[in-house]
């Protein structure tokens, strides 16, 4: 317990966080998070920023208080720029669009936006209660899916192996009472062994009675 | 390439050794057909004979090693073996720098060269006796059991063509059918010249069919009062004569009432019928003069021709020429001689002759009356689809059609031609199964042919044109192949000319009717592929490599007692 | 030195057969020796995924498409990645395929050299050479073991149809046999009583198991000897002809057909009996005939494919695939039983020393040794052996290997290395190899009584 309240906000492996809030209380995180301002954290925001301002001034471009000018000043422009261009192709550039397709554009536009574009699957241990298993969802609008399993219909907590795809990969499950499919923990990420173990054994303290006395 | 290093290490040895193994293999009786060696050799192959071989190959041979007994098994292979035999197991496996045997040593059952110093017992090919050999050995005695090509028989050129002439001959039938419906449809040829010429010749055809039926009886009386002391009456007229040798050997029933009906025998009966009589006689004469010897040929030429019939006086007259056509081959070639004798008295033989008359008239009635009907059959139907599902007919039909070149029926024929060979002799259980086996396809291919032709008799105008190409077709396809296949058991010189004979026909008719093109065409596909097919087999045969072994799945054999019931 | 060692098939458990068994046990003795064998097959049913068995045996059911008879679709590449994927996490360092009718076998060998390990197989079945299917699977053999390291044969016969069918060099061919877990197959107590003779026999009923001589023999048999009595287990398509040749021949009291038996029934059902009847065809070992006579029976059978290797001559009677000659063998064995001139119930012990899976794993440890000893060929050289296997087949061949390079490096780049988790082992037991165990002294009990007796205890 005390090691790993030392071990506190800090990624004991790469992509492991772990958190200990109360003494009883232990929470596991994977996730594939970039650090903040990170290269890869960098450019995910940038490109999102990209592709909403695309949508955005193509929306600009369609509406109805951005006068004719543009769109032929537009249209004008590519023409000088590349003249052996055919024009009626640019004619798409002309014209008012049907509010329809500029409000699908408009929520594509938005849910680019909320595109998390990181998955952060955590398990939260709270010692004689239960353990609560928690997936985000893809887009902040979503709520994350999460379950709370309680430590009475436990019946055990194991670490396997299975085919995913063209793969075979290790995985954290829980049995629970009366269920005929186990609850797979982080079950998108599947992270690897060592991250696994060391939750394992983290869990099983906390969730076993007698572990807690030793 | 263990193979190679060995022989050429010891080259003294491994000749000795050749020379040893051969003398072995040679006093050994020969494995059965299905390579299994006869069970005493085997519990010798076991114990004794590897024993006494493998002495010599571990004393005298330097080094254990492959010895692939190429010798011994390219020795016992036919003398046309097309390959030596170590090219079936020639190590691929080479991995580079030594071979794998050099870097191999089994830490447990010491390493080659330590086993070979030592003195050790022989190795033996038995998987229960812990050996003092490593698990990889391979003794000298390795695929001895090995055989290639048993069954390998070697073609010649010239009988290779004959055979291909019964193909042939079918083939000229159907485009002699098909150009004289061509010749009728374009009104190149009256109608009425085709049916007339194709009857007399039928009528010809089964004149001789007759004459051949009565030399034959006459035969088979003679052989049987020769042989069996037992018949029950003697009689002095030849249509009594039958009743004995019927009661007691009703061997064929069947091709009998093939002889009641017309046989077309279209081309070149006059010229044959003179040159058969003359050719029948000796041959009649000489089987007649040692009829005890040839009482086993006598029994399967039987089924070739026989004229006892069982079943003729009692069968309504439609009934023969349906039998005859869904069973013109010699189905069963031997009925156990324990059947009882058929009841009926045999007919005379004007009353055959009657009853043929009267079937005939049935057939020729029976087209008349239909020929107005299939006039205007396929009206609707395009003149393409015609000519493709003719075409289709005619070709499942050449396909299906019972050339009769299967193992019984060659049999038969070298029976026939004077041999003393029972058929069936050394074969398996006697062919029921095969018999038939045989009989689908040939009614297959008839029944084919005559919807060819009733689907192109549809096509004509008239009903005279109609009615002249069914009987024609009914002639050539029905009754033409029976007296074929007859002719070509009774005399091969008889046969090649008929064949010729056709070719030229059919030749002919297609340069009268379609132009001279296609009969050169014509010409050259049955000289080339006749020839040209045998030489290319004949080529092929020298990549033939059959391999068989101990480890092929056994053949059951079967008593015959299995069978009979 | 311990290896580790990926045993690929198609045939395992659950499925019953005697490819299965032998996977297993040889498995089992071998990880009794220290070392670590992984299992890979085809998911059978909703068998899919990873299992252990017992003896820490991991078992891989890799979901994949059967086609016929439980043999997986020769997809030939699609296999690569799940293969790679367990070898590395597994540390693997043998291959070692099993059966020649499985394609997950032959994909696996080709794989496994693809990645430069070390390759071994085992032969289980014998092939003709005449009809289409065989033709082909010898192509396909001839095609993965060109490159094999060593190939492993369960009889002598098996290994000349091998060598023949796959074009090998015969040095790298061993010939070890099957065995049978010989406490699981003791005689009965006490002998069924000689004054009805119970003829047994068990075999799926095949027409390659020479049903066909069975239903033509079995009523001789009652005919000619009045208290003789038969016990026909196993089930297949020709189940119906046995049933009607008893129907015929009225021998509802004297022929029982128990229909299919479990192998851990198989004891119980051949102690009813004295003789053990085997008509087969066709048969590279026969271990069946082995486990009746360690059950104490005397065995009757044809003398086919490596049948005469197994057992010795006291223990059988050879008959020819004749009617006759296994109606006369049969009658002999049955006078033999009465007059008591054979006594069945010492062959056990016999059995015992001859095979045992300990031996079989030993040998087979000493292959491996064999092959880790090879150096692992470079790319060039495969091509070259493949190319070789035919004129049209070689370059067809070629293309593959190329194509399964390729693959592998795509692979590497796709899932590299670093990212593959490594399994943990299961506990390795203690390496129990004796090196050159008792191998001088094998000459002495061979003189004595025919054998080596050098096997320990059995358990």
């Amino acid at each position: 317990m005390e090691q790993e309240k030392e071990a506190t906000q800090k990624p004991v492996l790469s992509g492991l966080r772990v958190r200990n809030p109360t003494p009883s209380t232990i929470e596991y995180t994977v996730t594939t998070r970039p650090e903040r301002w990170s290269r890869r954290f960098t450019t995910a925001l940038v490109l999102k920023a990209i592709v909403v301002g695309i949508i955005l001034f193509f929306i600009l471009l369609k509406q109805d208080y951005c006068d004719n000018g543009l769109q032929d000043g537009l249209r004008n422009s590519i023409l000088n720029l590349k003249p052996d261009i055919n024009p009626k192709h640019l004619d798409l550039l002309r014209g008012r669009v049907h509010w329809y397709y500029l409000a699908l554009l408009g929520f594509s536009g938005i849910w680019i936006a909320s595109l998390r574009g990181y998955t952060e699957e955590s398990l939260l241990v709270l010692r004689g209660l239960g353990v609560q298993v928690t997936t985000s969802s893809s887009s902040y609008f979503v709520k994350a899916n999460t379950r709370f399993i309680p430590t009475s219909t436990i019946q055990d907590i194991f670490i396997h192996e299975g085919f995913v795809g063209f793969e075979v990969r290790f995985y954290m499950a829980i049995v629970v009472k009366d269920e005929s499919e186990v609850v797979v923990v982080f079950p998108k990420l599947l992270p690897r062994r060592e991250i696994l173990e060391n939750v394992w054994r983290g869990s099983r303290s906390l969730y076993e009675p007698e572990a807690k006395t030793q | 390439m263990a193979l190679s290093l060995s022989s050429t290490d010891s080259p003294v040895s491994s000749g000795f050794d050749r020379s040893q193994r051969l003398s072995i293999s040679s006093s050994k009786p020969p494995p059965l057909s299905n390579g299994i060696k006869s069970p005493d050799t085997s519990r010798n192959g076991i114990l004794h004979h590897p024993k006494g071989l493998k002495q010599y190959s571990s004393t005298l041979l330097e080094i254990p090693t492959a010895q692939v007994g190429v010798p011994s098994v390219s020795n016992r292979t036919p003398s046309r073996s097309p390959k030596e035999k170590n090219e079936y197991n020639l190590p691929t496996i080479l991995t580079e720098g030594p071979s794998p045997t050099s870097t191999f040593s089994y830490s447990g059952r010491g390493t080659i060269k330590e086993a070979r110093s030592r003195r050790r017992k022989p190795w033996r090919k038995l998987m229960w006796v812990k050996q003092n050999y490593p698990d990889n050995y391979t003794d000298a005695t390795f695929l001895e059991s090995l055989q290639r090509n048993v069954n390998f028989r070697a073609y010649d050129f010239w009988p290779l063509v004959y055979n291909t002439t019964v193909i042939i001959q079918h083939i000229s039938t159907v485009v002699i059918f098909v150009c004289a419906f061509i010749a009728i449809s374009v009104g190149k040829v009256q109608p009425g010249y085709v049916a007339g010429a194709s009857t007399i010749l039928t009528i010809l055809g089964w004149l001789i069919w007759d004459n051949w039926n009565e030399e034959e009886q006459n035969l088979l009386t003679k052989v049987q009062q020769g042989v069996s002391s037992t018949s029950r009456r003697e009689s002095s007229g030849e249509e009594e004569v039958m009743a004995p040798s019927e009661k007691q050997k009703p061997v064929k029933s069947r091709p009998e009432t093939e002889g009641q009906i017309p046989i077309d025998s279209r081309l070149r009966e006059s010229k044959s019928s003179v040159v058969r009589s003359a050719s029948l006689s000796p041959k009649k004469s000489d089987r007649a003069s040692n009829p005890q010897s040839s009482i086993g040929s006598t029994l399967s030429m039987t089924p070739s021709g026989p004229n006892l019939d069982a079943i003729k006086p009692n069968g309504k007259l439609g009934q023969p020429l349906a039998r005859s056509l869904t069973a013109p081959a010699y189905s069963s070639s031997i009925n156990p001689p324990s059947r009882p004798p058929s009841p009926p008295p045999p007919p005379s033989r004007a009353n055959r002759r009657l009853s043929t008359l009267k079937s005939a008239l049935l057939i020729y009635s029976t087209l008349l009356g239909l020929s107005p009907i299939l006039k205007s059959l396929t009206r609707t139907t395009t003149s393409d689809s015609i000519w493709a599902l003719s075409s289709w007919l005619f070709l499942v039909n050449l396909l299906c059609f019972d050339y009769g070149l299967s193992e019984g029926d060659t049999e038969v024929k070298r029976g026939a031609d004077g041999g003393t060979q029972l058929p069936h002799g050394n074969l398996g259980p006697p062919g029921v199964g095969n018999s038939l086996r045989r009989k689908l396809p040939t009614s297959l291919s008839t029944t084919t042919a005559l919807a060819a032709s009733v689907v192109l008799a549809s096509r004509l105008t008239e009903t005279a044109d109609v009615f002249s190409l069914l009987l024609f077709s009914i002639q050539i396809f029905g009754l033409f192949p029976l007296f074929r296949r007859r002719l070509r058991h009774l005399s091969s010189v008889l046969h090649v000319s008929l064949t010729s004979a056709l070719i030229l026909f059919a030749g002919g008719s297609l340069h009268y009717v379609v132009n001279w093109q296609w009969s050169l065409m014509w010409f050259g596909m049955v000289f080339g592929g006749g020839g040209g097919a045998a030489w290319v087999l004949m080529g092929m045969q020298r990549y033939k490599n059959e391999i068989r072994g101990p480890w092929d799945p056994a053949r059951p054999v079967f008593s015959r007692r299995q069978w009979a019931d | 030195m311990s290896y580790n060692i990926a045993m690929v098939s198609d045939f395992f458990f659950p499925q019953p057969g005697g490819v299965e068994s032998h996977i297993y046990q040889v498995s089992s003795k071998l990880v009794d020796r220290g070392h670590k064998v992984v299992i890979i097959t085809h998911s059978y049913g909703d068998r899919t995924g990873v299992r252990y068995l017992a003896n820490g045996i991991k078992v891989y059911y890799v979901p994949f498409w059967v086609v016929y008879r439980e043999s997986a679709l020769p997809t030939v590449f699609s296999f690569f990645p799940i293969l790679r994927q367990i070898v590395l996490r597994e540390r693997i360092d043998i291959v070692h395929g099993h059966g020649s009718l499985s394609a997950f076998c032959q994909e696996g060998l080709l794989h496994a050299k693809t990645m430069g390990l070390k390759t071994c197989f085992t032969d289980h079945s014998l092939f003709g050479f005449a009809d289409a299917a065989s033709i082909l699977t010898n192509k396909l053999l001839k095609f993965t073991l060109s490159d094999v390291d060593h190939v492993i044969c369960v009889s002598h016969t098996c290994k000349e149809n091998t060598v023949l069918r796959a074009a090998l060099d015969p040095f790298t061919v061993s010939a070890i046999p099957n065995a049978l877990v010989s406490k699981d197959f003791r005689p009965a107590d006490s002998p069924p009583p000689t004054s009805t003779i119970t003829i047994v026999v068990i075999s799926r009923l095949f027409p390659n198991k020479g049903c066909d001589l069975l239903v033509a023999t079995i009523p001789r048999i009652c005919a000619q000897h009045e208290n003789v009595r038969f016990i026909i287990g196993g089930s297949g398509p020709k189940a119906i002809d046995l049933e009607q040749m008893i129907e015929k021949n009225v021998l509802q009291d004297r022929v029982e057909m128990l229909g299919p038996i479990r192998h851990e029934d198989v004891r119980n059902v051949m102690i009813r009996g004295q003789i053990y009847l085997h008509a087969s065809l066709t048969e590279a070992f026969g271990t069946v005939i082995v486990e009746a006579a360690s059950c104490g029976l005397y065995v009757v059978c044809t003398q086919v494919g490596g049948i005469p290797e197994v057992l010795p001559s006291e223990m059988t009677i050879f008959a020819k695939p004749e009617e006759d000659d296994i109606f006369a063998a049969t009658s002999r064995a049955i006078h033999a039983i009465k007059s008591g001139t054979v006594r069945p119930e010492m062959f056990h012990d016999q059995i015992r020393q001859m095979y045992s899976w300990t031996d079989v794993a030993e040998r087979t440890e000493k292959v491996y040794d064999g092959i880790m000893r090879l150096r692992s060929s470079r790319l060039i050289d495969r091509l070259k052996r493949y190319y070789g296997c035919g004129v049209w087949a070689g370059k067809l061949f070629v293309l593959c290997a190329v194509i399964d390079y390729l693959l592998m490096m795509f692979l590497e780049f796709w899932w590299p290395r670093r990212n593959i988790d490594v399994a943990r082992d299961w506990p390795r037991k203690r390496v129990v190899r004796k090196e050159s165990p008792s191998q001088t002294d094998a000459e002495g009990p061979e003189e004595r009584n025919g054998w080596v007796s050098d096997m320990q205890d059995q358990e």
